[in-house]
């Protein structure tokens, strides 16, 4: 059990590098990039998104104080939006890695059961409209794997094949 | 004459609204019967002859590494030649683009793998 999970962990790793190799590798006659260029290949180029953890998941950006303002006000405000973008991009990163295998699935097939909403939230997970707020639900497949990591971590942790 | 019989093909192909003809006028016989094929595939001419070699190089030498490099070989020189960044091309698939980049990602991926930890 615990084999096969941390082999899905490795198996993401390496198509992470893969991507990252194959969208430099392949360049035009010019030198740019085909795969990773917007007007070509309608894809966002390779790490060109970095900053919306900071901007848009935080919601909203820090604009230059005017002069009654408060300048602790902005500090506090800059402050709130680095450790917020921090902790963001930290689950992100925990989702690209650890649950990278899921979202390939959703990049390749998500598409195609676009039109059937219930059962792509079924796997896929979707964000639900409650009140004001948008409420993450975790989809069947994440939920799956996330039951590998817990087995597999007590068989680490206990050294004993609880699911045999 | 094997351009010829190519061009008759891709006119039977693409029925009464037959394009490359200024290009053929112009003596760019290559970019000509690309245009025609392309025409009639609507776009994916490029993903079909890269399925083909991928196909090919699997079944003659059964490596999925042979099989990568060839891909990463085509996508180069189509990436270099004149036909990627012509724009009087009529039809171009940003979709085609992004299917060879999953079948090589998916390739070298796979290579890596069970090349560090199989």
């Amino acid at each position: 059990m615990n084999k096969a999970i941390f082999h899905l962990i490795l198996f993401t790793l390496v198509l992470n590098i893969s991507t990252g190799i194959i969208a430099l590798l392949v360049v035009d006659i010019n030198g740019n990039q085909i795969f990773g260029s917007n007007d070509t290949g309608l894809m966002p180029s390779y790490n060109s998104n970095g900053t919306q953890y900071f901007e848009s998941q935080s919601s909203g950006v820090v604009n230059p104080a005017g002069v009654t303002e408060d300048k602790g006000n902005l500090v506090f405000r800059l402050l709130d939006l680095i450790g917020l973008g921090f902790i963001n991009k930290l689950i992100s990163i925990v989702d690209a890695y650890m649950y990278g295998f899921i979202n390939l699935l959703n990049t390749l097939f998500g598409f195609w059961i676009g039109g059937n909403q219930a059962l792509y939230a079924l796997l896929f997970g979707v964000n639900v409209n409650i009140g004001s707020s948008y409420i993450p639900i975790t989809g069947v497949l994440k939920t799956i794997i996330t039951l590998g990591y817990v087995l597999a971590g007590i068989e680490l942790w206990t050294n004993k094949s609880i699911t045999d | 004459m094997l351009w010829f019989i190519l061009m008759l093909f891709g006119l039977a192909v693409n029925g009464t609204n037959a394009t490359g003809w200024s290009q053929l006028y112009s003596g760019d016989i290559v970019t000509a019967a690309f245009v025609m094929y392309d025409t009639a595939f609507q776009g994916w001419t490029i993903v079909i002859l890269f399925l083909i070699y991928q196909f090919l190089a699997y079944m003659k030498t059964r490596t999925l590494t042979t099989g990568w490099i060839m891909g990463v070989l085509v996508t180069s020189l189509f990436a270099a030649s004149t036909v990627m960044s012509a724009t009087g091309l009529p039809v171009f698939k940003p979709l085609a683009l992004q299917v060879m980049f999953v079948i090589l990602v998916i390739e070298f991926a796979g290579i890596l793998y069970y090349w560090l930890w199989k």
